[in-house]
């Protein structure tokens, strides 16, 4: 490795934000750790070049490691040799942070090499924050949405949904839309197409919105305890909805149907109305010529909120050139090299978006309005997230969604299961 | 025929004794190879499945009813998926080999020499040391896998092949064992005459030992080509600059994030595997023969 020679930093000129030159030294090897590959790397690659012009003294040494990357980064933490910079997944937040791997970059965002966090849309921020207290910032991102087919509408002649429709909107919509064509007992065509993942109907993450609206939560903001969040009555009374949208009214496909259609593109090929999930979809969506469809921000409860599935950029905490890793990580959240990543994904950060024309456009602008509603992930409270919390949870909704029952007695369940499994873990 | 009815029913005893042994040999004959052949389809199937999909276009892939035979047969595929700019395979390949070679040169020798003292010498607790050896067969992979990355971090050899193949030259259980059980089913008369004749141990074991032990050397070889070939998580942890990745972990790169590019990855994975398949049907008696052979005498 040919080592820099540290001379005087050029005064950095970044279009997003005049910054005044920093007093900091930056200069000398930084690495970065991806788990992307293919072309994924590009806009990494680009945001490299620009850096490394900007700072010829500095070697940015980008690790991809398109497997294994959540391994190899616990082996490195071990040792102390994780990347300076490095990709965390929602996933991965609560792990990382309480391993203590994470530098607090609160200093660093009010020290001599400043980042001003008005340039972020709304929302974003706060999903890197902890206590308050920031440890990551926003990479890319997809808050959930609703796709509806226009054409589908127009046959049943329904008004378009609107920002700020409520919950008796989306149900007697969803209503209007179950048709049984042939009057043979078998719906043909479903209202709604209800948060899946890879078939998975007690997605959490999907779920967690209509939790979030009718003003519960699955988990303490300590993340200690989930009795009197996830058994609360706002917490039953969303799942009581979501299940009744499947067994009680019946204006969504439910598992066994998922399981029969399993790889079929349901609202692409006409058979949903309406379609809840991120917004991975929509390009495809976008290229297929016979699809007729808008999207609309979630409806709302008892208040409005969204959800979102998120990757963050973090600083290694024992980093041992902190203010170049520093630069670096600002300039690819906030500065020029965002606007690489921009190409690819959403954009946190308001001047791209508006560049791009996201706030105006007719699909990305109602996924960007609904981003000032984003609940904080429950996620990021405790690292037994996945094993304690949402397993219990998943468990129930299953048997709620398959047997149905009493949500009450159900939730009150797997509250007392997933508290056991958190105090296990203490 | 003659009359005599002994005779007779002696023939007809012995003509229905033989039919229904040999009607008791075709059935078992049909039986096992309806087996074989049932069975190696099942083993060959996925196997002819990622050479189809190789050699299709990636719309072709993942039609129902599937399509057996490729048509049309796309072999520019491998072209592509070797002359990726982001993918120097033949980096990866040259990687591979610097260390396989040294992997197997070391694994070779220092478990040759172990094995053999473990088998013929004489030293006090040499049991003991050999239920120790036996005994890091039992250490769970991950156990080991983060004090283990920690030690070659702190001698500064992360970043370089040094933690994926010194190691090899200190010994490795399994192949010790295995070599330890071989070598001393070898008749000691041989080495005895080999002792008089004036060699001392290093040259008994090259000149008298090693010849008469090619079946399980190659067993070894092979089986430790195979381990290192498809290893991932090592080379993923030790090396952190692309260009000294190996063929397992390159192969990774495959999975772009917003599409798998199926035909490619597959592509990629028969050219991968093919030096492996190549190597077994070369070695494949010497190495059926030392499994036997130690399997027998172990």
């Amino acid at each position: 490795m040919p080592e820099a020679t540290p001379t005087e930093p050029p005064a950095e000129t970044p279009t997003a934000e005049p910054t005044p030159e920093p007093v900091t030294e930056i200069s000398g090897t930084i690495r970065v750790g991806s788990w992307e590959s293919g072309e994924a790397l590009d806009p990494w690659n680009r945001a490299i070049a620009g850096f490394q012009a900007m700072y010829p003294d500095v070697t940015v040494q980008l690790e991809a490691v398109p497997q294994g990357y959540g391994d190899k980064l616990l082996t490195q933490f071990a040792a102390g040799t994780a990347p300076d910079v490095f990709m965390v997944g929602d996933g991965d937040v609560a792990r990382f942070v309480q391993r203590g791997a994470v530098e607090l970059l609160d200093p660093y965002i009010n020290g001599n090499n400043p980042l001003d966090l008005s340039l972020f849309l709304p929302g974003l921020l706060e999903i890197g924050q902890i206590d308050g207290q920031t440890y990551l910032l926003t990479k890319d991102y997809s808050p959930l949405v609703v796709y509806y087919n226009k054409d589908l509408f127009d046959e049943a002649g329904l008004d378009y949904p609107q920002a700020g429709w409520t919950w008796d909107d989306f149900l007697a919509t969803a209503q209007a839309l179950t048709v049984d064509e042939d009057g043979d007992g078998q719906i043909d065509q479903w209202g709604i197409q209800l948060p899946n993942h890879w078939g998975d109907v007690t997605w959490w993450r999907g779920i967690s919105p209509f939790v979030f609206q009718a003003g519960g939560d699955i988990l303490s903001s300590d993340g200690t305890t989930t009795t009197g969040y996830m058994n609360s009555p706002e917490t039953v009374e969303a799942i009581q909805f979501y299940v009744d949208l499947y067994r009680e009214h019946q204006v969504a496909p439910g598992p066994e149907d998922l399981g029969a259609l399993a790889g079929v593109d349901l609202f692409q090929t006409g058979m949903v109305g309406m379609l809840w999930t991120g917004r991975w979809p929509l390009a495809d969506f976008k290229a297929n010529p016979n699809l007729n469809f808008g999207t609309v921000g979630l409806p709302m409860g008892k208040q409005h909120a969204n959800s979102i599935c998120w990757a963050g950029f973090a600083l290694y905490s024992e980093s041992p050139n902190k203010d170049t890793a520093w630069a670096f990580l600002k300039y690819i959240a906030a500065e020029e090299g965002a606007e690489a990543f921009a190409d690819y994904a959403l954009t946190a950060v308001a001047p791209i978006a508006e560049a791009q024309g996201l706030t105006e456009d007719p699909y990305d602008g109602p996924i960007i309005e609904d981003l000032q509603y984003l609940h904080p992930l429950p996620e990021f409270r405790t690292m037994y997230f996945s094993e304690c919390v949402e397993q219990n949870f998943k468990a129930a909704v299953e048997r709620l969604l398959l047997q149905g029952g009493d949500v009450q007695a159900a939730m009150d369940e797997a509250a007392a299961a997933a508290d056991a499994c958190l105090a296990r873990q203490q | 025929m003659s009359g005599n009815p002994l005779a007779n029913a002696l023939s007809r005893g012995l003509w229905s004794w033989t039919r229904s042994r040999r009607i008791e040999k075709l059935v078992h004959d049909v039986v096992v190879y309806a087996l074989l052949v049932g069975l190696g389809a099942l083993f060959a199937f996925p196997f002819f499945w990622m050479i189809s999909s190789a050699l299709k276009a990636e719309y072709q892939i993942f039609v129902w009813p599937p399509q057996w035979i490729p048509n049309p047969v796309m072999w520019s595929n491998f072209a592509e998926a070797l002359a990726n700019p982001l993918l120097p395979f033949h980096l990866f390949f040259r990687n591979t080999m610097i260390i396989e070679v040294a992997v197997l040169t070391g694994r070779l020798i220092s478990c040759t020499v172990v094995a053999y003292g473990f088998a013929r010498l004489t030293a006090p607790g040499k049991n003991f040391w050999f239920a120790i050896l036996l005994a890091t067969l039992m250490l769970p992979k991950p156990v080991v896998m983060i004090p283990k990355f920690i030690l070659f971090n702190e001698l500064g050899w992360v970043n370089t092949f040094l933690p994926l193949t010194v190691p090899a030259w200190f010994g490795e259980a399994y192949a010790i064992f295995l070599m330890r059980q071989f070598f001393m089913s070898v008749p000691v008369d041989l080495e005895e005459a080999a002792h008089v004749d004036g060699a001392s141990t290093l040259q008994t074991i090259r000149y008298v030992i090693v010849p008469l032990s090619i079946p399980v050397l190659t067993v070894i070889a092979i089986l430790s080509f195979k381990d290192n070939w498809n290893d991932f998580m090592e080379p993923l942890i030790y090396l952190n600059n692309a260009r000294l990745y190996t063929l397992a972990v390159g192969l990774a790169f495959f999975n772009g994030q917003y599409d798998v590019r199926m035909n490619l990855l597959m592509a990629a994975s028969v050219v991968v595997m093919l030096p492996l398949v190549i190597l077994f049907f070369f070695a494949q008696r010497a190495f059926v023969e030392g499994i036997t052979l130690t399997g027998l005498k172990g």
